[in-house]
C-alpha cells in the first residue's frame, strides 16, 4: 500500500494544530511546554515530507537544525521552569500572577 | 599500522568549502569574546572576574564595532552585495548597519552591568557573556539569507535574553518574566519554524535568493501553501517586534526583567526582528507584494493606536515605556509599509536612533530604581526626582521626549521621516492614523516628563522646616546647606558607567538630533533593495 505525501502534511497540519491548542487551553506549564515540543515535531515531519516529496535532502538536513535547537530550548526552559516552581507545590500557569493590567 | 598511516596519506585530501571568516567577523568576535569572559570567571577570583568581564566585554563589543565601521569603509569602496558561505550569509550594507547597531547596543548594556544588576558576585560574567552571544545572534539574524540560519540566529538571540531576563536569582518578578517570556518566545518561533516548512514545500528551497528566482519566474495555480507560509512568518517575526495583536507578552516581560535587560531587549530583540522582517519580505517575497503589504499596513494601524491608547492607562514607569515602545514599532512598521527606499532608509534610521534613546532609557530607569532603593517603579514615585538627582532628571525628561518626537532630538526625524515616507506612498489615511497616535502619545510622554518637577506629596513637610522655632529653622537651614555641599561633592567624585551610559545616550540623541545629516544619509545607504 502507498501512502501519498499529502496525508502526512494533514497529519503534521494536525498535529501542529493539536499543539497550539493544547499551548492556549491547558494550564500545567509542563503540559504547555509538551504542547510546543509536540508544534516542533510537527514542523519536523512537514520538513521530511516535503523534502520526500521535492526529491531535496535539503529538507532532511533542516531536521538536524530544528532537533538541535529544540533540545536547546528544553535545558533552558526546564531550568527556567525548575527555578520557579521549586518552591511552590503546583506548576499552573495560574500561579504566574505578578503583573496585572 | 604502518599500512593504514601509508593509505590515509596516500588517499585524496578531503577538500574542504572556502569559508570567508571576515565576512561574519562580528558575530565572531561576539562568541569568542562570550568564551574568553566565561574563561576568565572560571579562573580568576570573583573579585577580580566581576570588573575584568565587563571591561573584557565592552572591549569585544568596541571591537566588534570597529570590524563593521572597516567592514562598511570596505563595502563603500567595492559596492557588492555578496553572498558568502554558499549563499547563506550576506555581507552587505543592509547586514554591517546592524552589525554596527547591536555592537553599540552590547556594549552600552555591558557597562551597566556592574552597578545596575542585582546580581550575586560571580553572576556578573554570566551576565557578561550572555549579552555578548545574544548579540551574536542578533546579528546572525540581519545577516542571514537562508530561512534556517535565520531561525537559528533567532534561537540564539533568544534563549540568551530568556536566561538574562531570570538572571537575577532573588526576583520573582525576574523569573515569571522569564517563563512567560520563553512560552510565548518558543509559540513564535514554532509558528515562524512551521511557515519556512509550508515555504520550503511551496518553492523547494530555504535561500531567499532562489525564492525570490522561484517566485519571481514560476506562477501557482494555487498558492495556499505558500501565503500560509509567509503569513506565519509575518505572525512568529511580528511576535518578536511585539506588533499588535501579537504585544501582550512584551508588558509583563518588559516590567519583570531587570532594567538594563529590557533595555537591551527592547533595542536589541526589537531591530533583530525589524531587520529578520525586512530582509525576509523584501529579498524574499517582493514578488508577492500585493499580498503582504496591506498586513503590514494592518498590523502597523493597529499597533499605533494600542500602544498609545494602552500607554496612557498605566501607572508603572517600565510597563510605560513597553506600550510606549509598542507604539514605536508601529512607526517603524510604517516604513515597511512605505515599499520605498525613503521607507526602509527611514525605518532603519528610525531603529538605530530609538535602540540608543531606549537603552539610556531604561538605564535612567534603573538608576532611578537604585537611587529610591527599591524595585519597580510607580509613575508617582517620579515626583520630587529633579531635587534629588538633577542629572537623572535631565536625561530621563530628554530620552522621554526623544520618543516623544520633540524637535531637537533625534525622535522627530525619525517619527517626521517614516511619516513622510507613507505619505509620499500615498497612504493617507494610515499617515492621519500616525499623526492622531502620535497626538495621543506625547500626552502620556509629556506627563511624565513633567512629573519629577512637582513636589511630592509628603515632601513639603519634610523639606521646609515648618512647625521648627526661628533658631532652629536657621541651624537646620545651615545644615541643610552642608548636606546639600556634601551630596554634590559625592555627586561629583562618583562618576560611574551608569552615568557615562546614560551621558552617551543624551549627547547621541541630541547631537545627532540637530547635526542630523550625516546619519540619515547613511541609513538610507543601507536599505539596498530598492
Amino acid at each position: 500500500m502507498t501512502v501519498p505525501g499529502s496525508w502526512y502534511l494533514v497529519l503534521s497540519a494536525l498535529l501542529f494544530s493539536l499543539g497550539a491548542l493544547g499551548f492556549f487551553t491547558r494550564k500545567n506549564i509542563l503540559i504547555m511546554f509538551m504542547s510546543l515540543e509536540l508544534m516542533l515535531n510537527a514542523v519536523n515531519l512537514t520538513f521530511v515530507t516535503f523534502s520526500r516529496m521535492l526529491g531535496d535532502i535539503g529538507g532532511q538536513t533542516l531536521v538536524f537544525f530544528v532537533l538541535v535547537v529544540a533540545a536547546a530550548e528544553v535545558v533552558v526552559g526546564l531550568g527556567i521552569i525548575v527555578a520557579i516552581f521549586r518552591r511552590r507545590s503546583s506548576a499552573t500557569a495560574d500561579d504566574l500572577s505578578i503583573f496585572r493590567g | 599500522m604502518s599500512f593504514l598511516i601509508a593509505q590515509v596519506a596516500s588517499s585524496t585530501p578531503i577538500k574542504l568549502p572556502s569559508v570567508e571568516y571576515s565576512a561574519i567577523a562580528p558575530e565572531l568576535i561576539m562568541i569568542i569574546g562570550a568564551i574568553v569572559v566565561m574563561l576568565i570567571s572560571s579562573l580568576v577570583s570573583k573579585h577580580v572576574s566581576k570588573t575584568t568581564s565587563i571591561a573584557v566585554g565592552a572591549a569585544v563589543a568596541i571591537v566588534s564595532l570597529a570590524d563593521s565601521i572597516y567592514l562598511g569603509f570596505q563595502s563603500g569602496t567595492s559596492g557588492a552585495n555578496k553572498a558568502v558561505l554558499s549563499g547563506a550569509v550576506a555581507l552587505d550594507k543592509f547586514a554591517i548597519f546592524f552589525y554596527a547597531l547591536f555592537s553599540i547596543v552590547a556594549l552600552l548594556t555591558v557597562l551597566l552591568g556592574r552597578e545596575l544588576m542585582n546580581l550575586d558576585r560571580g553572576r556578573v560574567p554570566d551576565f557578561v557573556t550572555l549579552v555578548l552571544l545574544s548579540t551574536s545572534g542578533a546579528m546572525l539574524m540581519a545577516s542571514a539569507l537562508d530561512l534556517i540560519v535565520l531561525f537559528l540566529g533567532l534561537e540564539i538571540l533568544s534563549i540568551a535574553l530568556y536566561v538574562l531576563v531570570a538572571i537575577e536569582s532573588n526576583s520573582a518578578r525576574g523569573r515569571e518574566s522569564s517563563v512567560k517570556y520563553f512560552m510565548l518566545g518558543g509559540f513564535s518561533s514554532a509558528v515562524f519554524l512551521y511557515g519556512v516548512a509550508l515555504v520550503y514545500g511551496a518553492t523547494g528551497s530555504t535561500n531567499l535568493g532562489q525564492i525570490l528566482t522561484f517566485l519571481a519566474n514560476n506562477l501557482f495555480k494555487s498558492n495556499g501553501v505558500l501565503l500560509a507560509g509567509i503569513g506565519m512568518i509575518m505572525v512568529g517575526l511580528g511576535f518578536k517586534i511585539s506588533a499588535v495583536p501579537f504585544h501582550f507578552w512584551a508588558p509583563d516581560v518588559y516590567q519583570g526583567a531587570p532594567s538594563p535587560v529590557t533595555g537591551f531587549m527592547a533595542a536589541t530583540a526589537k531591530a533583530a526582528g525589524f531587520a529578520a522582517l525586512l530582509r525576509v519580505f523584501y529579498s524574499g517575497f517582493i514578488t508577492y507584494q500585493s499580498d503582504w503589504v496591506p498586513v503590514i499596513g494592518a498590523l502597523s494601524v493597529l499597533t499605533l493606536l494600542v500602544g498609545a491608547i494602552l500607554a496612557v492607562l498605566q501607572k508603572d514607569i517600565k510597563r510605560t515605556l513597553a506600550y510606549s515602545s509598542i507604539n514605536q514599532a508601529g512607526f517603524i512598521l510604517l516604513g515597511l509599509y512605505a515599499v520605498s527606499a525613503k521607507g526602509v532608509g527611514a525605518s532603519l534610521y528610525f531603529l538605530i536612533t530609538y535602540s540608543v534613546v531606549i537603552v539610556g532609557a531604561f538605564a535612567t530607569v534603573g538608576a532611578m530604581e537604585k537611587l529610591l532603593g527599591k524595585q519597580g517603579l510607580e509613575l508617582e514615585d517620579l515626583r520630587g526626582l529633579s531635587k534629588k538627582s538633577p542629572f537623572l532628571t535631565f536625561s530621563f525628561v530628554a530620552l522621554i521626549l526623544a520618543q516623544a518626537g520633540a524637535p531637537f532630538t533625534t525622535g522627530f526625524l525619525s517619527k517626521f521621516n517614516v511619516v513622510l515616507a507613507t505619505v509620499n506612498a500615498r497612504h493617507y489615511p494610515v499617515a492621519l492614523v500616525a499623526m492622531i497616535s502620535a497626538a495621543i502619545a506625547a500626552f502620556f510622554y509629556l506627563r511624565m516628563a513633567l512629573l519629577p518637577f512637582r513636589a511630592a506629596s509628603g515632601e513639603s513637610q519634610t523639606l521646609a522646616p515648618g512647625g521648627a522655632g526661628l533658631e532652629d529653622t536657621q541651624y537646620a537651614g545651615s545644615s541643610a546647606v552642608l548636606v546639600k555641599e556634601e551630596e554634590a561633592v559625592a555627586v561629583k567624585t562618583k562618576i560611574d558607567s551608569v552615568s557615562v551610559v546614560i551621558g552617551i545616550a543624551v549627547v547621541v540623541t541630541i547631537g545627532l538630533g540637530i547635526w542630523a545629516g550625516p546619519l540619515v544619509d547613511l541609513a538610507n545607504r543601507a536599505s539596498l533593495f530598492f
